[in-house]
C-alpha cells in the first residue's frame, strides 16, 4: 500500500468523516439566509472529541504496531508526548464540557471555537506525520520478513 | 479559565513542535534512513529491487 493511500484513508475516515455533520450544520445554517458564524458552530465540545479520537487512535496505532521501536528511545519519548498532549486536549475537553452543562466558568463561545480549531490542527498534524513514519517503520518490518 | 486553557494550549503546541521537529529533523537529514534500514552506502538500490530479490 502507498503512504499516499493510507495518508488519503486516514484524512478522509478520521478528519473529513467525523467532521462532516459540521459542515452539514454550517450548509443548513447558509441555505437558512443567515451569516454563517463559526463561533457559534465549533463553539461546542465536537472538535475536542475529535481531536481526542485522532490522538488515541494514533497512539494505539504506535503501541500495536509490528515496528520494533525498543532501541529507539527517541520515538518511546515522542510516544510518550502524544499522550501528554493526549491528556492536555482531554483536560480542555473537561473545563469546555463542565463551563456547558455543569458550572458556567464565563468562557466565551469564540474563545472556546478558537481554541478547539487550535487544538484540532495541532493534535492532526502530530497525528499525520507520526502516522507516515509508522507507515515506512511498518513497510520496513514487512519487507524484512518477507 | 481562560488563561489556564491558553496555558494548555501551549504545552499542546511545544509537543506538537517538539514531535514535528524531530521527525522533519530525522527525514530531512536522512537518519531516518538509518534506523529503518531504507538505504544504506552499500545498497542503493531501488526499492522496487530490493522486494524483487527478497
Amino acid at each position: 500500500m502507498k503512504v499516499t493511500t493510507k495518508v488519503r484513508r486516514w484524512a478522509i475516515f478520521s478528519i473529513v468523516v467525523p467532521l462532516l455533520p459540521m459542515m452539514f450544520a454550517g450548509l443548513l445554517k447558509l441555505g437558512q439566509g443567515s451569516g454563517l458564524d463559526y463561533h457559534g458552530l465549533l463553539g461546542g465540545t465536537e472538535l475536542y472529541i475529535l481531536s481526542v479520537t485522532v490522538l488515541a487512535s494514533t497512539k494505539n496505532d504506535l503501541d500495536n504496531s509490528e515496528a520494533d521501536f525498543s532501541t529507539f528511545r527517541v520515538y518511546n519519548a515522542l510516544n510518550e508526548l502524544l499522550f501528554i498532549s493526549m491528556i492536555v486536549i482531554v483536560m480542555l475537553f473537561a473545563a469546555v464540557y463542565v463551563n456547558e452543562h455543569v458550572q458556567d466558568f464565563g468562557l466565551q463561545k469564540s474563545f472556546i471555537a478558537d481554541a478547539g480549531i487550535t487544538s484540532g490542527v495541532l493534535s492532526s498534524l502530530t497525528c499525520l506525520s507520526l502516522q507516515a513514519i509508522l507507515f515506512v517503520a511498518e513497510n520496513k518490518e514487512n519487507r524484512s520478513t518477507t | 479559565m481562560e488563561a489556564l486553557m491558553l496555558f494548555g494550549l501551549f504545552i499542546l503546541f511545544l509537543c506538537t513542535l517538539t514531535i514535528v521537529s524531530t521527525l522533519a529533523y530525522d527525514v530531512l537529514t536522512g537518519r531516518i534512513k538509518r534506523i529503518y534500514g531504507i538505504a544504506n552506502k552499500n545498497n542503493q538500490a531501488p526499492l522496487v529491487e530490493q522486494r524483487q530479490d527478497a
